[in-house]
């Protein structure tokens, strides 16, 4: 816990709103760096004990994410209709627990390729989308990956991919070990002259950094890791900036709005306390962490006089080009047990795809893993292709579960400025601040990857040997949990929310960094780069502090 | 007024044993047996216990209709996990908001299974060969989706919220409710011989 407390009638160097996978690195390297910082998080604070294997609660009842009865969210797939509540979800869900969304990622941890901050340039514009260059290079965030990767803890082989990025060291972890999908994952594609390599997770494969290795209990996604191997914010960086004794997270306080003064400047926030009362604490600066929903409607509630629609908003983009990653399944089944509910969900992957490759007659690439939906009413609830869905023949697929798993595409999806996160002009929350419209559809290539990706997942399987293959037809996306792109990074302030140093365009000392910075939506798993943009926007961060500079 | 049971189990067990081989009903019947006792004492059950949500007719109906969607048999099915009681529960409180469109579509359907077949006194009351002929007629029904999505959490979920009695559900698909895994986990990673390196490898 916290061993620093801050009053109300302080003011500290920095305020974090958000204690996720860049809220938790942006405060343990401000700390570190001898600043006084305050983390301000909406959810409580949990431990590895409040940790349950309850899918119930985890994915059917909002049990450490974004409350849709609490935080409502609206939804419409047409900028023309008017959106409306989804029945018993929010289409954007994140974890609202200290380490946020940290908590419950399944850990996959790739790093963005080369291409994926310049492929504009490579491949030209795309009519009718936001497509653009980020304003820096794979080389310049090389040596964060690593940081990442040692400090937080990623388990991986390097270079085991032939399309591997350049690096400067070694994964610190072993790769976990395989899994039965994985060896067949691995089989099927080495079987097409493809090259699966064994997946780099955030989750310690041995003891690491004072935490265990993983015990394989299966519960990664979507839920907490009770015995600490996951490496997230909770138990990486959060103590870690704690202990310096510089920073005060404080948990169920609710930042609702950026305050900025007749300047310009941002003075501190406005949140609500876990009694709902108003509180307000002031900064020297603000970093925003909140997530890639989160973000930019924290700024766009933040509007005042000066900054009428939004926070930092001159540009028109906030809230917009939000991107997902599209992805779908392709279900298997084989003839032998491979118990899939047990271990980490990925053991194995396939980047033969990552690159777009203008002879397929559309934008996008991606990657294939193997894995499964492990848990049990989950599974049974995913599509059964064209089995029955109740009845004899479907208790018998669910019989089959032991003998089952999935391999899941995640691929590209372009900027489009109607895909959007902006206020729903009557909807509220229930603090009584404008709840959160979402705008999306996806771009006709992102269906096309998933297509062009489903088809070689189940050639893969097929190769494999599987007795069954199914999947449905990609469809449109209604959910998410990877947020990006809603507060572009650019240097031209026109067109972009931040520059390439996460400063706002628009406010010298009020800076955005997590999902919301991207510019392209990479292939997938994109929390290992919003990390490694954590450490490097930290770095500068503290820099423009130290001469002055905010 | 008397509850309305289902039909037993065990006579639909034995009755329809009628219709498979001698071979497969020796090798099965152990388990045949285990599912009709058990099944008897559902039914036990059904009479005695206390719902939150349910009347005594809504349950025996959400009973039979759970047994369809996921049939009782050589292993347990909806109706020995008691989905039944996790749906009351679920109805009563964590998924109170879809209570009042769950009823409207469950009286719905009693009222359309009474309109074909007057004689009989409910869902639970019918052969199941009728109750799967009007199964049938209900499966692409926003109550369809609602009642199955039910059954499978009566099921899986966690028993601590009613359903999946004694792991029965998990025991159904193979599940191990254990914390602690070791490698080999499946059978076709036991002789995995580790990772070759591809040529172009780095």
């Amino acid at each position: 816990m916290s061993t620093r407390r801050f009053t109300l009638d302080e003011t500290v160097d920095f305020v974090v709103v958000g204690s996720g996978a860049a809220g938790g690195v942006v405060a343990r390297e401000l700390a570190r760096g001898g600043f006084t910082v305050l983390v301000l998080e909406q959810g409580p604070r949990l431990g590895p004990g409040d940790f349950e294997h309850d899918e119930l609660k985890y994915f059917y009842l909002s049990g450490i994410t974004n409350d849709p009865q609490l935080s409502p969210q609206t939804f419409t797939s047409d900028p023309a209709v008017r959106a409306q509540r989804l029945f018993g979800y929010n289409a954007l869900v994140y974890a609202r627990i200290v380490g946020g969304s940290s908590n419950h990622f399944t850990a996959n941890f790739w790093r963005f390729h080369p291409v994926d901050f310049q492929e504009r340039s490579l491949l030209g514009a795309i009519p009718g989308t936001g497509f653009a260059d980020w304003p820096l290079r794979y080389e310049e965030l090389e040596p964060y990956y690593t940081r990442v990767e040692w400090e937080v803890g990623v388990s991986g082989l390097a270079g085991a991919s032939p399309f591997d990025p350049p690096r400067s060291r070694p994964y610190p972890m072993p790769p976990m070990p395989v899994k039965s999908s994985g060896v067949l994952l691995e089989r099927g594609a080495r079987k097409l002259g493809l090259h699966p390599y064994p997946a780099p997770l955030a989750i310690n494969s041995r003891p690491f950094r004072g935490r265990p290795g993983c015990v394989h209990c299966g519960f990664c996604m979507g839920f907490g890791c009770e015995v600490r191997a996951k490496s997230s914010s909770l138990y990486t960086m959060i103590p870690e900036a704690e202990a310096t004794g510089r920073c005060e997270v404080r948990a169920e306080s609710y930042v609702f709005r950026v305050a900025t003064d007749k300047r310009g400047r941002a003075t501190g926030v406005h949140y609500f306390d876990r009694d709902k009362r108003e509180r307000f604490q002031g900064a020297r600066a603000v970093v925003v962490c909140a997530n890639g929903a989160e973000t930019p409607r924290l700024l766009l509630n933040s509007a005042t006089d000066r900054f009428p629609h939004g926070l930092a908003n001159s540009s028109g983009v906030v809230g917009k080009y939000l991107m997902f990653n599209q992805n779908s399944d392709v279900h298997a089944v084989f003839e032998r047990q491979l118990n899939e509910y047990k271990s980490v969900q990925v053991t194995r992957v396939v980047h033969d795809f990552y690159d777009s490759d203008p002879r397929r007659g559309f934008y996008g690439g991606g990657g294939l893993d193997s894995r499964i939906n492990p848990q049990p009413a989950l599974w049974a609830l995913s599509s059964g292709g064209d089995l029955p869905r109740w009845g004899t023949e479907y208790k018998a697929r669910l019989e089959a579960f032991t003998r089952s798993m999935v391999v899941a595409t995640h691929s590209t999806s372009l900027a489009v400025e109607s895909n959007s996160v902006s206020l729903d002009p009557e909807l509220k929350d229930s603090w009584g601040i404008p709840a959160m419209r979402v705008t999306y559809q996806d771009h006709p290539d992102d269906l096309a990857t998933s297509r062009f990706l489903q088809k070689r997942a189940a050639a893969i399987m097929d190769a494999a040997g599987a007795q069954k293959i199914w999947h449905d037809e990609v469809a449109h996306t209604t959910l998410s949990f990877h947020l990006l792109g809603t507060c572009r990074m650019g240097n031209d302030p026109g067109t972009s929310v931040i520059d390439r140093y996460h400063r706002t365009h628009d406010v010298k000392n009020l800076f955005l960094c997590d999902g919301s910075s991207f510019v392209t939506s990479g292939r997938g798993q994109p929390t290992l780069t919003i990390e490694a943009l954590a450490f490097r926007a930290a770095e500068h961060i503290g820099r423009f502090a130290r001469r002055n500079e905010i | 007024m008397p509850l309305p049971l289902p039909a037993s189990r065990r006579s639909f067990l034995l009755g329809s044993g009628g219709a498979l081989s001698g071979a497969w009903l020796a090798c099965q019947w152990p388990h045949i047996a285990a599912a009709a006792a058990h099944a008897s004492e559902v039914s036990d059950s059904l009479r005695t216990h206390h719902f939150e949500s349910l009347s005594g007719a809504q349950a025996a109906d959400v009973d039979a209709l759970a047994g369809q969607i996921v049939p009782s048999g050589a292993t347990p099915g909806a109706r020995e996990a008691g989905a039944v009681y996790f749906i009351d529960r679920a109805l009563a409180t964590f998924f109170a908001s879809w209570a009042s469109e769950f009823y409207a579509g469950l009286t719905q359907a009693q009222q359309r299974f009474h309109a074909l077949h007057p004689s009989l006194a409910s869902f639970a009351a019918a052969r199941s060969d009728a109750q799967l002929a009007f199964m049938q007629s209900l499966e692409w029904t926003p109550f369809f989706e609602n009642l199955r999505t039910l059954t499978v959490l009566g099921l899986l979920a966690s028993p601590k919220y009613g359903g999946n009695r004694g792991g029965a559900g998990w025991k159904m698909i193979g599940f191990e409710d254990q914390h602690v895994f070791e490698p080999p986990f499946g059978d076709y990673d036991r002789d995995y011989p580790g990772f070759v390196p591809y040529p172009r490898s780095k």
